[in-house]
């Protein structure tokens, strides 16, 4: 249960920085924080959204007698494995951007932060593949399913800003 | 296009659009656009070029408008994560508070402006600063104005050509620009700021280490979505000037001035050093604007 609850946090967690991803770049103002925030809540929503479905599938799953709880917490918690030590990198960049000093804020940002959003889509496919690697091929489904379901989020996202930017492109 | 000012990375916003100097604009045909693509060495420059908005074989002016607004805002986004605006008022600041009186910066090649008001937002160019943005496009203009009045923000952006300086400033800088002027163009830029009367001028780029193309490449997949911004984010890496030819163009340019580098390449660990300054001053200014940047001057040579 415990891998559970992991894996919806940082779920959580991924989804307020996929919401401010899909926000940053179409606003010029200079003040916009408290848009930001919105961003990150409105991707922590729908990060919400998608485990509700996710739940469902794993849920049915296991109703269907598809794959068993201990299968899937098995693959849980080597996704973990992936998805913890992502989110440790991500969180000591994160820090270092918060540094006062202008020359380790670049760090966070030049050797993690950026590089983390580029494979970031890899690390998602990668932590599903080997957390279902050995198990039945609809767990292996399963769980690419739920990594594209993460993924998608930013997508539909950033489709709403962009219709909002082109709406009113100020 | 004269064959010295091209180059074999050149970018699609080079060749899209002509402004003249009153802002104005002639139609751009798309053969034209790729026959300046000197020798492209991948023809994705030349695919993306056939799906920009155009019609009857001429780019059309509001379609291009939206694509360069939406990579100039995404410029914006890459500008306040690597926290530019500070990053440049550390290094201006120092120098505007030699002067007394009032003092003019103009920030040419401004784009949405993202410098100009993040100075005038933050007050961070110190008190008694008149603030202008200046660039031939028009239509990044008028979205910029639009930016800073939703924002009431005290500054000002004027058209004009980088070439046909008619505006007078004491400090000229500017951000991702130069790296676009070459051969007789880059002295030539340096040398009208010089003649215009300024003090100084403080010109960012990119600086071009061997980690560079890749690291913008990261950054550009990572932050940017218009494909534009993608390909000339990477071009503007390939293409950066050397310090030397920085340093070079500012004593041929404008010899009245003490051409200086900020982070000159290999002095510092060559990932940290994303954009610096090619500077030249007023000689007599150089000594007191060591002093005024305090133990940041260890870094200029
Ligand atoms: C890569 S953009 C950089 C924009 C802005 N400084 C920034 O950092 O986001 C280059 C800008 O320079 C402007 N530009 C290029 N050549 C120019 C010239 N000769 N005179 C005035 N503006 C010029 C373009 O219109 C464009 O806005």
């Amino acid at each position: 249960m415990m891998t559970a609850v992991a894996l919806c946090l940082l779920a959580l967690v991924d989804g307020a920085f996929s919401g401010f991803r899909a926000f940053a770049g179409r606003d010029g103002r200079i003040e916009k924080r408290p848009a930001k925030i919105e961003a990150a809540r409105l991707g922590a929503m729908g990060a919400v959204a998608a485990l509700v479905l996710l739940a469902i599938v794993m849920l049915g799953g296991m109703a269907l007698d598809i794959f068993s709880f201990a299968e899937l917490e098995e693959a849980g918690r080597r996704m973990l494995v992936v998805y913890a030590t992502f989110a440790t990198a991500i969180t000591i960049g994160f820090a270092a951007y918060f540094s006062p000093a202008l020359e380790v804020r670049s760090v966070g940002t030049v050797l993690v932060l950026g590089p983390g959003t580029f494979i970031r889509p890899l690390v998602i496919l990668g932590g599903a593949l080997y957390g279902a690697a050995g198990s039945s091929t609809s767990l292996l489904l399963a769980a690419l399913f739920a990594a594209m379901v993460m993924l998608g989020l930013e997508t539909v996202l950033s489709r709403k800003y962009a219709r909002e930017l082109a709406a009113h492109p100020f | 296009m004269a064959p010295e000012r091209q180059d074999r990375w050149m970018e699609l916003s080079d060749v899209i659009v002509d402004f003249r100097a009153d802002g104005s604009r002639r139609p751009v045909k798309v053969a034209d656009a790729s026959s300046a693509l000197v020798d492209a060495p991948f023809s994705s420059s030349r695919r993306l070029l056939a799906q920009l908005p155009q019609s009857e074989g001429v780019f059309d002016d509001g379609g291009v408008d939206g694509v360069l607004l939406r990579s100039h805002l995404e410029l914006q986004r890459l500008a306040e994560e690597v926290q530019h605006g500070h990053r440049v008022s550390r290094l201006v600041r120092p120098f505007l508070d030699l002067i007394d009186g009032p003092k003019r910066v103009v920030d040419v090649g401004c784009g949405l402006g993202y410098l100009v008001r993040y100075f005038a937002s933050t007050g961070s160019l110190g008190d008694d600063v008149e603030i202008i943005g200046f660039d031939f496009n028009q239509g990044l203009l008028r979205a910029a104005s639009r930016l800073a009045e939703i924002e009431d923000l005290d500054c000002k952006f004027v058209v004009g050509d980088a070439f046909a300086l008619d505006t007078p400033a004491t400090v000229y800088l500017s951000s991702g620009v130069i790296h676009h002027f070459r051969g007789p163009d880059l002295p030539d830029f340096f040398a009208r700021q010089h003649a215009a009367g300024a003090a100084a001028c403080f010109h960012f780029d990119v600086a071009p280490t061997w980690l560079t193309p890749l690291g913008a490449w990261v950054f550009h997949r990572a932050r940017m979505r218009e494909p534009l911004a993608r390909h000339d984010g990477v071009r503007s890496a390939l293409r950066a000037h050397s310090d030397t030819d920085l340093l070079d163009a500012i004593a041929s340019g404008a010899p009245g001035w003490v051409p200086l580098i900020f982070d000159a390449t290999g002095r510092r660990l060559a990932v940290l050093n994303v954009m610096r300054p090619a500077i030249g001053m007023n000689p007599e200014l150089v000594e007191p604007y060591k002093q005024s940047l305090g133990p940041l001057s260890r870094r200029l040579s």
